[in-house]
């Protein structure tokens, strides 16, 4: 194994053991589990055995499996950073509303509207 | 203003963290309007205890965590209008604008029936470079974006008939909110003055930084899209 995969691997197996913690702190289903799960075993899978992408590799037109996990990661952090702003943009919203509908709430609660 | 003239004029105060002003500054402005909504967004020290404190017709409001001016204005002005406001009044709660100019507002803003009044500071004096730069150029953008040729678009201090609210609704939660509502003001075509009023200088200032400046850059951008 060259020191990139071992790197690989020891990254996967990183970053599995990271989602099973989350996993037993509940804050992960296990649908949520198992698709994390399985994604990086089938990433350190792909990091040991290169040679078994090689046809889908050069079909897409790179040429290491290296350049094609790249671009993935590029485009799966692309993705994750919009997703995660459309997320927080959300939370922000509804967040405000309940502040301030709280905040609104109380006072129609203790106190009687001017005349 | 005598008491006919003062009803249904409300004033909201957004405060955060203004335990040392916020005492004078509803002090100041009950002199001019017999209502005031004090909304405390999220404010780590005495600043609700104090304004709670005071007696008369204010309504307190607090925001349990700090979301941010605009929101906090957002919630003043819905609690007025559900009381029955016909004209409300925005004011910095940090003592930087002077009460007297209540009246001066108001009076502009039902003598020539217009939807909105904002308050006009003198920005150049004495301010550091960076900002009448920052300032220029921002004021330069909402211009040109609005249709509305506003001095001080940043400035806090304005009145507005309860009709125009809806058509100046803003979505913006921070600093922003001013030049968002410029700018709502202009699409929709509202009656607007600008009159001078007089400015305060306090030595915490707290308001807009380089930082807030930017973000404004791109939030007007992202308005004009």
């Amino acid at each position: 194994m060259q020191g990139i995969q071992s790197l690989g691997v020891i990254f996967g197996l990183f970053m599995a053991y990271f989602i099973f913690l989350h996993y037993k702190r509940k804050e992960f289903s296990k649908i949520q589990f198992l698709f994390w799960e399985l994604l990086w075993l089938s990433f350190i899978f792909i990091v040991i055995f290169p040679e078994i992408t090689g046809g889908i590799v050069h079909k897409l037109g790179a040429y290491r499996l290296m350049d094609l996990l790249t671009i993935l990661g590029f485009m799966f952090l692309t993705f994750l950073t919009f997703h995660n702003y459309a997320a927080t943009a959300k939370m922000k919203r509804n967040l405000e509303e309940l502040i301030r509908k709280e905040a609104v709430d109380e006072i129609s609660k203790n106190e009687s509207p001017t005349s | 203003m005598n008491s006919v003239e003062q009803k249904g004029v409300f004033v909201i105060i957004p405060a955060y963290n203004e335990e040392t002003h916020i005492k004078n500054t509803i002090a100041g402005a009950r002199e001019y309007a017999e209502n005031i909504t004090v909304v405390d967004d999220g404010s780590t020290d005495k600043t609700y205890a104090k304004a709670k404190a005071l007696t008369g017709n204010i309504k307190v409001l607090r925001h349990k965590i700090n979301l941010g001016k605009g929101a906090a204005l957002k919630t003043g002005c819905e609690t007025a209008l559900k009381l029955g406001a016909d004209i409300l009044v925005m004011m910095d709660a940090d003592g930087q604008h002077d009460p007297d100019d209540i009246p001066r507002l108001v009076k502009e803003l039902k003598e020539k029936k217009l939807d909105i009044v904002f308050g006009s500071r003198n920005l150049d004096k004495n301010a550091p470079l960076y900002r009448s730069l920052g300032n220029k150029l921002l004021t330069k953008m909402v211009i040109l974006l609005s249709g509305m040729p506003v001095c001080d678009i940043l400035s806090g201090f304005r009145a507005f008939k309860s009709d125009a609210y809806q058509k100046l609704k803003w979505q913006s939660s921070d600093y922003s909110v001013e030049t968002e509502m410029i700018i709502n003001a202009g699409k929709n075509k509202l009656k607007y003055e600008e009159i001078a009023i007089k400015t305060i200088y306090n030595d915490n200032y707290k308001g807009m930084n380089i930082a807030s400046g930017l973000k404004i850059f791109f939030n007007i951008l992202k308005w004009s899209l």
